[in-house]
């Protein structure tokens, strides 16, 4: 027996009543949608915004097919309770911490590498101790194999201003963003100029300097061949047993000290103004207060905030409160604020 | 709304972002201009697909499908035509990515002490260079180590000097591909042997690398790969039997080059002291950093830095490519004397 519109219809089963009408379904569907064409537009461009947007409609689903471009590595569990008791403000820290991170990742479709740095064996002794840093970017750069730019954030940073896109906020204009040269911002007082400099390199590595010179807080580092050679020479034993005495700062001062004398370092390197990517509470840098070039100032919405040092004499749990509480509230009160960027 | 009806002379002139090409019209006809629109592509599939709801008119299909195969064919025709050039461009330039053949493909750099060496001395060491390099098509760089003394920390250790050179010979020469570097007191003894078929091509390389052996004779725990396939292989490099012998070598005008120099250079491996100087940094950044071994190729010393005085293996024979007068500048030996016994003896350029 046949129906109206020439489908078989047998009155008996209920299975096949519910079959055919599944099966009348796609056709009914095309005939609404067609009916409807304004309609059909509408959720094709909301789809493909959805798709292809950089910072999505906000709840809307995205499909981040093209952004694991970037990972975020976080680094957490300094020290892992080791040499200093975990509280419940640290806990809590971390947990803010993270849970930012992750929704900034989510929002924007990175991907979120948390890695743990408690202490380990290897690096017992002081041996390597605090180069832990390159081989966790070296682990993640295998984990994460078509990504291409790695940002590392240290545990206690605050990502202020979600809405921003690593793309808006730096890799769109890379080469404005960015400066090669010392000449104009020297904190360390390192050579401006040594021989053998090819400034016409592709970035590599893109690093803000503090008060005290370059900033591993929070910083860009990209794949590529370069980037392998100075994961590998990052540490050396000659390098670390001449002066690993002077260098407080570990891998940092090792970068600074490689930046000073290999040509091929500062053919790839770049500095990116630090309130970009890194901007400070009050309490870092203390003789610099009123730079405007340190601090994070809420009202031009800098991007990243990161407490740097305040596990020594200040206070970590403190600050992310009220760094939480501020970002909350900024984007509440200009939640237009990254459409007139 | 607006509503037009497509003509010859529109093909020409409407183009899909113009102000005119608005048209959504549903009783329009398939209206595109000469490229038409994702939307409009959709919309005609979308028509085709149901046609219980809008059918074309019969003029309109011929007319929409005669317009889709000549814009078919012309898109075939573009890339026809792109495909021909581009093969056109590869044959005529080689290899795309060095379309800047600035340069010899070969460098010889030589670094010339001037302090303790007399100037007619050094006077035939070029000539001897130049009339290689002559003779291969291959450029030479020559610079005084003087000219460097700045940049190191001691100046007394003079092997140093050369890496400065090494780096800026890289840097003045960008559209060369092999540089080598070969010490004042050496004399090339067969210039008929050209660089590329001696050493450099993959496979004379391949079967000249000496795999498995230990970065530091005789028995260091870190032994040079035995699988990388040569054509990854950026330093070549003789060991004699004390280690590395930075006397005669070969660069490859690349990222790991510089970095390879430059890193070797620094000044904190300078300070070290280290027992032999610039060849026990290189041992050093050998065994400590696998990013540098693994593009170092080993090769048998005779083949481009035999030792007239040697034993067994380095010994310099009839043949051999450059002999080497390498530690001469001891007090048990003298440069020069050596140096005319084997300036005599030289081969010459057969034409």
């Amino acid at each position: 027996m046949k129906d109206k519109d020439g489908y078989l219809f047998s009155p008996a089963s209920r299975t096949s009543r519910m079959l055919n009408r599944l099966r009348r379904l796609p056709t009914r569907l095309r005939q609404v949608l067609l009916r409807r064409r304004i309609l059909f537009v509408l959720l094709l461009v909301v789809l493909c915004y959805s798709i292809f947007a950089n910072s999505g409609v906000p709840f809307f689903p995205r499909f981040p097919w093209g952004s694991s471009k970037f990972v975020i590595i976080l680094a957490v569990n300094q020290g892992g309770g080791v040499m200093q008791w975990k509280g419940p403000k640290e806990w809590a820290v971390e947990r803010t911490s993270i849970a930012n991170k992750k929704a900034y990742a989510d929002r924007h479709g990175y991907h979120l590498a948390i890695q743990d740095m408690s202490i380990k064996k290897r690096y017992a002794h002081e041996w390597r101790e605090s180069w832990e840093k390159v081989d966790v970017i070296r682990q993640t750069m295998k984990q994460y194999p078509k990504a291409e730019w790695f940002w590392w954030l240290d545990l206690h940073t605050y990502i202020m201003e979600p809405s921003i896109s690593l793309e808006k906020q730096v890799f769109n204009r890379l080469d404005n963003n960015t400066y090669r040269s010392l000449i104009d911002y020297n904190p360390l007082n390192l050579p401006v100029e040594i021989p053998f400099v090819d400034s016409s390199h592709q970035i590599n590595l893109i690093v803000p300097q503090d008060c005290g010179g370059f900033n591993l807080g929070s910083f860009l580092i990209r794949r590529s061949e370069w980037t392998d050679f100075l994961l590998d020479i990052w540490w050396d034993p000659v390098f670390y047993e001449q002066r690993h005495m002077q260098w407080e700062h570990k891998e940092q001062d090792a970068l600074e000290h490689m930046y000073s004398n290999q040509a091929w370092i500062r053919s790839g390197t770049a500095f990116i103004p630090q309130r970009l990517i890194n901007s400070f509470p009050d309490g870092a840098c203390a003789e610099q207060r009123g730079d405007k070039r340190i601090f994070y100032n809420q009202n031009e919405h800098d991007f990243v905030v990161n407490m740097a040092g305040c596990e020594w004499g200040r206070d970590c749990y403190g600050e992310m409160e009220h760094f939480k509480k501020l970002s909350a509230s900024l984007q509440q009160k200009s939640w237009w604020w990254p459409f007139s960027k | 709304m607006h509503f037009s009806i497509p003509s010859r002379s529109a093909h020409q002139t409407t183009l899909p972002g113009s102000p005119s090409f608005k048209a959504k019209s549903r009783a329009s006809p398939h209206r595109t201009g000469y490229a038409p629109s994702l939307f409009a592509r959709l919309r005609s599939l979308i028509l085709h697909a149901a046609p219980s709801t809008q059918s074309s008119t019969a003029p309109e299909k011929k007319r929409q499908s005669s317009r889709r195969t000549t814009l078919s064919v012309l898109v075939i025709v573009v890339f026809a035509v792109a495909a021909v050039l581009l093969t056109i461009m590869y044959v005529l330039f080689g290899n795309i990515a060095t379309l800047d053949p600035t340069g010899p493909h070969v460098v010889l750099v030589l670094g010339l002490d001037n302090t303790k060496y007399k100037d007619d001395y050094l006077a035939k060491i070029v000539e001897n260079r130049k009339e290689y390099a002559d003779a291969h098509g291959y450029g030479l760089y020559v610079r005084y180590v003087s000219d460097f003394k700045n940049l190191v920390h001691d100046v007394t250790k003079q092997g140093w000097l050369k890496l400065p050179l090494m780096r800026s010979a890289m840097q003045e020469n960008p559209g060369s591909t092999y540089f080598w570097y070969l010490d004042q007191n050496a004399i090339i003894m067969n210039p008929n042997l050209d660089i590329e078929s001696h050493i450099t091509d993959v496979k004379r390389l391949n079967s000249l690398v000496l795999r498995d052996v230990p970065v530091v004779p005789p028995d260091s725990t870190i032994r040079t790969y035995r699988h990388v396939p040569a054509d990854r292989m950026k330093f070549i490099i003789a060991q004699d039997h004390e280690g590395f012998q930075t006397g005669s070598f070969i660069l490859k005008n690349e990222e790991y080059s510089r970095y390879v120099l430059d890193a070797w250079f620094d000044k904190l491996y300078q300070e070290y002291k280290f027992q032999k100087d610039e060849k026990g940094a290189l041992e050093h950044l050998a065994q400590w950093h696998p990013t540098v071994l693994s593009k170092i190729a080993i090769i048998p010393q005779r083949i481009f830095n035999a030792y007239p005085n040697g034993v067994g293996e380095s010994m310099y024979q009839d043949g051999d490519f450059v002999a080497s007068l390498s530690g001469c500048d001891t007090p048990e030996r003298s440069c020069l004397r050596e140096f005319e016994r084997l300036w005599d003896n030289r081969g010459r350029v057969v034409n």
